[in-house]
């Protein structure tokens, strides 16, 4: 009996990562991010164990999710890169990028991903002599509102595309 | 036209400028897809530029590294492949150690602070080379040319989109 191929998993090539340059919230523009590389949108959740006479086993008690986004960035040097721009501007003057994470295009219906409000905490430059100038970018949730009436917190959470 | 066509034919220039006038007037300079064999059409210096490899490394969503290899062989004949007669163009170490001495010569153009290390060809940057064919037997001992390969890798340079 011949076995086909085995199912694979989703690449990661085809997930996208956008930053919101326009529109508002509940219609957003969105500027795609091209040149990442690896990226990984943490999530550890916050805990701490106790052990009480009520049960032989430890358990644990659930706060906060963290849900840093970190990825590599291939700068374009010697040509305009609005994204490396917007960027360099969170880090210096901590601009807030209202982000996505999907898994797929975002024009696409069905696409599921996260959005939050971040601010990048790390934007780390490599140069490689035996490979390609990159930037090491990390992101972590920054204490916003919604820009659209100023009073609403906003939480990193769950999005998607009907 | 394609960037590995356009890198050999620059990579070839940029050393025949560069050396041109150290070798011998009646080198032959010149883009091939295979090196030669038949002795009696390498009977003066070929410096010969060909394609080796391409490869492509997808390292960001829309960014991909292109790697080139292009061979540069030196070949010349040193023997006559009938009558074994070697007599013509000397003991058969000495010229196969003066055509090294070409290669040498070729390879310090990208060495340390050399002319072309850091010169870009066809939208591409020199990236390192290999030379493990210093030369190849079989073309030496059934055809009595010297063959020597180095194998220069280039790669992609950031471009405009």
């Amino acid at each position: 009996m011949t076995r086909g191929p085995s199912p694979g998993a989703g690449a990661g090539l085809d997930s996208e990562l956008y930053i919101r340059v326009g529109g508002t919230r509940a219609a957003p523009v969105w500027l795609r991010l091209a040149r990442v590389g690896d990226v990984t949108i943490g999530g550890d959740k916050n805990s701490e164990s106790f052990s009480s006479r009520e049960s032989p086993t430890e358990k644990a008690t659930f706060g906060t999710i963290k849900v840093p986004i970190s990825f590599t960035y291939y700068r374009r040097q010697r040509f305009v890169d609005a994204v490396f721009n917007l960027l360099s501007r969170s880090h210096l003057e901590n601009l807030e990028l209202d982000i996505a994470a999907m898994d797929r295009p975002i024009a696409e219906s069905g696409a599921v991903g996260i959005r939050g409000t971040y601010i990048v905490s790390k934007l780390e430059r490599g140069e490689p002599i035996n490979g390609t100038v990159n930037y090491s970018v990390e992101l972590l949730e920054s204490d916003s509102v919604d820009p659209d009436d100023n009073v609403t917190p906003i939480s990193t959470s769950a999005y998607s595309i009907p | 036209m394609a960037t590995q066509t356009q890198l050999r034919d620059a990579l070839l220039a940029a050393i025949q400028t560069q050396l041109g006038a150290s070798l011998p007037a009646t080198t032959v300079w010149e883009s091939r897809y295979t090196p030669h064999i038949e002795a009696e059409a390498v009977k003066e210096l070929h410096i010969v530029a060909m394609l080796l490899d391409v490869s492509t490394e997808i390292i960001a969503r829309e960014v991909d590294t292109d790697e080139y290899t292009i061979g540069l062989a030196v070949q010349q004949k040193v023997r006559d492949p009938q009558t074994g007669d070697v007599a013509s163009y000397g003991d058969n170490v000495t010229a196969c150690d003066e055509l090294i001495g070409h290669v040498e010569s070729i390879k310090s153009l990208f060495r340390g602070d050399g002319a072309l290390r850091h010169q870009h060809l066809a939208g591409c940057y020199f990236a390192g080379l290999k030379h493990e064919m210093q030369f190849e037997p079989l073309h030496l001992a059934h055809y009595g040319v010297f063959t020597s390969i180095v194998e220069f890798t280039y790669r992609s340079e950031e471009t405009d989109e």
